[in-house]
């Protein structure tokens, strides 16, 4: 007989339904509460606004900026991402020997925190004292440190200090499928003359796209709500050449102490970021 | 011959592999064990290398290198207690939460599954900009802004969802039969539960339960936002302490290198243990059912 | 029941027990250092998270009760940020020693300290004594955090023995104090490197103003090509870096001390605009970046012990920046420039002095726990040691640190000028001089009475940076500085 596990399940379920009421849908209604009254921290909650707050984030000059250093960056690190992904993955399905150590040692940038991770950044592109300045230094290649954390690349380093936090679990996402795949595929091809590049794109991909597409839509969503490593390496970059909209939503609501119109500004943030996960969604249900 | 061609190619590949994950780290090591003229002095390894820094950060040694007072040791000390306590708390709370939710989500015919699923994946996406700000105003309203209570609450909304996710996928991967077998052999359910799945899901809810406890004490947006300033301050809060302190107590990047090397030392061991695991816990497909 | 249910409910309830176990664990340890009110002196004792505690007058559901009862009687909080935390710390105890109080210190993160410091009030917590610049001291008050010191006990006896300039730059706009000196400094002076100067024409000069600094004296070492850049100056990416260097600058090259005529007017309204002295200004920066006359890397800087890092290096021919921190430039043990060699511009007839005067005191808080410690605190720390009758930290603070105090027999104790002369050598009285000089010559910006202007500097002052770092232009940066500083008067004051 069919067994309906139903109640069961919802009981198991029930405290994680709680909890995620409590830490999630609570703050986020909240959230929006705020979003359309006057709200502040001289104050308080005042009036009832409407949308007022979010037409203010379309005429705010300094939301444009962000909202193009945030795709910027998401961008450069969905691509660092998929490259150094992929390129580790593959390189651990080799036969090869000490690779336990190996494996240790890749994941190794993914167990930092993303704060760590921006400190260390910092150590490393420091003009005065950074390590890559002292490589460069002492192989005679420069004369002066050189500031790497200017105007044009800051959020160059910032995806890329980035993507070395993220890559190593999308290595291993691939690895697992790229695991899957079967010894004689290869062999076949190999025997058709296929080049590398060939076995690659049809043997290896149709296994592991999958894998790669969630490490994907992974590292969009969370690059896109990342702060932390733009706040402590660059602070926002010189300027605010390397303010992401989500540093600049947290300065509105904790510096300027405009709770409605910050919490306009995230609202606005996770509206796009469900949108691009949707849309990702839905290129999956098609694959199948 | 082409092998050994290609076998030295790999080596490189290796090779490049190791520098680019290990080098920043690297530097951070070694700039802890440097003092602050050698720092800038733009060394690839530490001429003189020394724990001296070490023994700064935790009140061993009082002054810098440069004889200012090094005043810290407190802050830092009570920021990994109370580091320590929040992600033991996190952790337990999480899988307490997570496993039967996992299991329940990852093995058996539920009517609203896709929606709870659903729910999950939506948590996943939430920017912490979103979610940390109307926590902030929130728990101070409620007087629990700098409370252990409140920071642990605050970094549940990181772990719940990544782990029930994850041990949603590795429930569902473990094999179909086990617990028909053992009702089979006249276990109920529990027991079915407690004496054959159980053992086998062991490894993961133990991975799973470390990486709570990794995103626990690696979590600083929250944790700051939270109990910054007061005496529940996570040792991330407290190393801010380091990013804007002026100049009258002397720039101390040696010492704050040493801190962060702590900091991360605890990822290091986590690391360590978890690579056997990671590829175990495969992905879930939402769309599969259990059948 | 289903045995999966009963499993669930027992799942449940664990994770419930536990946090009540937790409670009462933090509870009896004092972990959570939230004191409630009580009106008797009884103590309290804690109980689990579903109890609410007996015997307290006030105290709500979601509050952990924790007091011992030693501790509630005589128990005082501090707020401060991070500057010597060790010799605070040995304040506190003598104190606390001294007048059987037990302190205990809260310390915020100084890049995000006035934030922080407004929510901290704002979740209720109760304080004794806290730390603030002079410009976010009337948004204590009018928030209802803080109080003026009309009341203050002896406050008129206190302030006869101050500095008049000190008491204005300590004033709310109604010319109420608002808070006791910890310190005051110059900030950004403009500092040379004699022996970076000596190997170009310019050796043995000072630039006369910031205008000759970035128009002629910067120019004139940058072609001389003995160091990278010429300058590296106070312009680090915080409030407190770029921004006060943009209004003391103002200040100083328009001769107007307190910013009234070119910066914020007595009713706060900005009176700058896209042409004129600050278009001025900004327009010198943007040349003087693109010169090569500035090190760029002082925009990725985002703390002030990074710049004076940099300064130290012995790297520049010019180094700005406050007081103190010119103390650091001239210690071995934090400094590449020789001895002697790190001295400040003189103050010149071509503009008003060098810098602003910056501030920080100790804030008298509405909600104590306990009045009588609070002024007890604020009057040790800021006025003197009552039971001594002698001044503690303003001799220390200015030995430790360079730091000014708000009373002059400060620069006329002997062990002060003791420890001046430890670091200055034979420059001891000359510069004591022309700080005094420039002490008269320069102010307090008026425009920090305001309560718009900490969330005005909070916002633009990365705009600064982009007009400096020549990413924006002079006229869209005033403009945009203008629109904020407008909108952010209509939020405080009403319409313009």
């Amino acid at each position: 007989m069919a067994r309906d596990d139903t109640r069961t399940g919802l009981a198991l379920v029930l405290p994680l339904i709680i909890l995620e009421f409590i830490v999630s849908l609570y703050p986020m209604g909240y959230s929006f509460w705020l979003s359309i009254h006057k709200a502040g921290l001289i104050g308080g909650i005042q009036q009832f606004v409407g949308f007022d707050n979010y037409a203010k984030v379309f005429t705010d000059p300094f939301v444009y900026d962000a909202a193009l250093v945030s795709l910027r960056f998401v961008a450069e690190v969905v691509f660092l991402v998929f490259v150094i992904g992929m390129g580790l993955a593959l390189l651990l399905n080799e036969p090869l020997p000490g690779k336990s150590i190996l494996k240790v040692i890749i994941i190794l940038p993914w167990a930092l925190s993303e704060f760590a991770v921006a400190i260390t950044g910092r150590f490393f592109l420091d003009s005065s004292y950074g390590f890559l300045n002292a490589i460069l230094l002492t192989l005679h290649l420069e004369k002066y440190g050189y500031l790497f954390l200017n105007l044009q690349n800051s959020v160059e380093w910032l995806a890329i200090f980035y993507a070395w936090n993220f890559a190593p679990i999308g290595a291993f996402f691939i690895l697992s499928s790229l695991q899957t795949v079967p010894e004689d595929l290869y062999k076949a091809a190999k025997i058709d003359g296929a080049s590398i590049f060939n076995r690659f794109r049809k043997v290896t991909f149709p296994y592991v796209q999958y894998s790669v597409l969630i490490t994907l839509v992974l590292a969009t969503i969370q690059a896109a709500g990342s702060v932390v490593i733009s706040f402590t390496l660059t602070g926002g970059g010189p300027g605010n050449s390397s303010t992401p909209i989500t540093l600049y939503a947290f300065r509105v609501f904790f510096q300027e102490g405009d709770y409605g119109y910050g919490s306009a500004i995230s609202w606005l943030i996770l509206v796009c970021v469900v949108a691009a996960t949707t849309t990702y969604f839905l290129l999956l249900a098609r694959r199948r | 011959m082409a092998s050994a061609r290609r076998r030295y190619v790999l080596y490189l590949l290796t090779l490049a592999a190791v520098v680019w994950s290990l080098s920043p780290v690297y530097q951070i090591i070694i700039a802890s064990a440097m003092d602050p003229k050698q720092l800038i002095s733009h060394y690839l390894y530490p001429p003189t290398p020394s724990f001296d820094n070490y023994l700064r950060l935790f009140g061993y040694i009082k002054t810098t290198a440069g004889g200012a007072i090094f005043g810290l040791a407190e802050q830092a000390i009570q920021g990994l207690e109370n580091s320590i306590i929040v992600a033991v708390l996190v952790t337990v709370i999480t899988m307490a939460a997570t496993v039967p939710s996992g299991y329940a989500l990852g093995r058996l015919k539920l009517r609203g599954r896709t929606a709870m699923v659903g729910l999950l994946l939506g948590s996943r996406t939430l920017p912490p900009v979103s979610v940390a700000l109307p926590y902030y105003f929130y728990f101070t309203a409620l007087h629990i802004r700098g409370t252990i209570l409140g920071t642990t609450v605050i970094q549940m909304s990181v772990t719940i969802p990544i782990v029930a996710w994850v041990l949603m996928g590795f429930f569902s991967a473990l094999p179909r039969d086990i617990e028909m077998s053992a009702r089979m052999d006249g276990c109920n359910r529990f027991q079915a539960f407690a004496r054959a799945l159980l053992p086998l899901a062991a490894p993961g809810i133990a991975a799973s339960a470390v990486i709570a406890f990794l995103f626990s004490w690696n979590d600083f947006f929250y944790s700051w936002l939270i109990s910054s300033g007061s005496p529940a301050h996570t040792y991330n809060t407290f190393l801010t302490a380091f990013l804007g302190q002026s100049s009258g107590s002397a720039p101390n990047p040696t010492i704050f290198a040493a801190s962060v090397v702590v900091q991360v030392l605890v990822a290091i061991i986590v690391a360590g243990f978890l690579q056997k695991y990671i590829t175990s816990l495969k992905i879930v497909d939402p769309g599969t059912v259990a059948q | 029941m289903s045995t999966g249910a009963k499993a669930g409910i027992g799942v449940v309830v664990v994770a419930l027990g536990g946090v009540a176990a937790y409670e009462a664990y933090a509870a009896s340890t004092a972990g959570n250092k939230t004191v409630t009110e009580t009106q008797t002196s009884t103590s309290t004792q804690t109980s689990t998270a579903t109890q609410t505690s007996t015997a307290t007058q006030t105290s709500t559901a979601t509050q952990t009760v924790t007091s011992s009862s030693t501790q509630a009687a005589n128990a005082l909080t501090f707020v401060h940020w991070s500057f010597e935390n060790a010799q605070i710390t040995n304040y506190i105890k003598t104190f606390d020693q001294e007048n059987s109080w037990n302190t205990t210190e809260d310390v915020l993160d100084n890049d995000n300290y006035n934030p922080l410091l407004e929510s901290l009030f704002a979740s209720g917590q109760k304080v004794d004594m806290n730390y603030a610049n002079g410009y976010e001291v009337p948004r204590l008050i009018e928030l209802g955090y803080g109080q003026d010191f009309t009341n203050f006990p002896n406050i008129s006896q206190i302030k006869s023995e101050m500095y008049p300039s000190i008491i204005e730059a300590l004033s709310t706009a109604a010319g109420t104090m608002f808070g006791l000196c910890y310190y005051w400094s110059a900030r950004p002076w403009c500092t040379v490197n004699d022996a970076v100067l000596n190997k170009t024409s310019l050796k043995g000069q000072r630039p006369v103003s910031w205008t000759d600094l970035w128009t002629q004296s910067g120019p004139t070492v940058a072609k001389a090509g003995v160091v990278q850049y010429p300058t590296i100056p106070n312009w680090f990416a915080a409030n407190y870096g770029i921004g006060w260097d943009f209004m003391g600058e103002m200040q100083n090259v328009n001769n107007d001390p307190t910013g009234v005529k070119v910066l914020f007017n007595q009713q706060f309204q900005p009176v700058f605009d896209t042409t004129g002295p600050a278009a001025d200004l900004l327009t010198n920066w943007a040349s003087a970046t693109k010169g090569g006359v500035v090190d760029p890397a002082v925009f990725s800087q985002a703390s002030e012990s990074d710049t004076v890092a940099s300064g130290s290096t012995g790297n520049y021919a010019y180094v700005s920046t406050a007081f103190y921190d010119w103390q650091s430039l001239n210690l071995p043990s934090t400094s590449n420039i020789p001895v002697g060699d790190s001295n400040l511009c003189p103050p010149t007839s071509q503009q008003a002095g060098w810098g602003q005067i910056e501030t920080g005191c100790y804030c008298w808080p509405k909600k104590t726990n306990n009045d009588k410690g609070a002024t007890d605190m604020i009057t040790w720390f800021g006025y003197k040691d009552e039971a001594t009758g002698k001044r503690i930290t303003q001799p220390a603070w200015a030995i430790a640190a360079a730091l000014g105090s708000g009373f002059p027999d400060t620069l006329e104790d002997p062990t002060v000028i003791a420890g001046y002369q430890s670091w200055l050598g034979s420059r001891t009285n000359t510069v004591l001089n022309q700080v005094q000089q420039n002490t008269a010559a320069i102010g307090t910006p008026f425009g920090w009475k305001s309560l718009a202007f900490v969330p005005w500097l909070d916002t633009i002052f990365p705009v600064l940076g982009s007009v400096a770092s020549g990413v924006l232009s002079v006229s869209a940066g005033l403009t945009t500085m203008l629109n904020v500083a407008n909108s952010q008067y209509k939020t405080y004051y009403g319409s313009t």
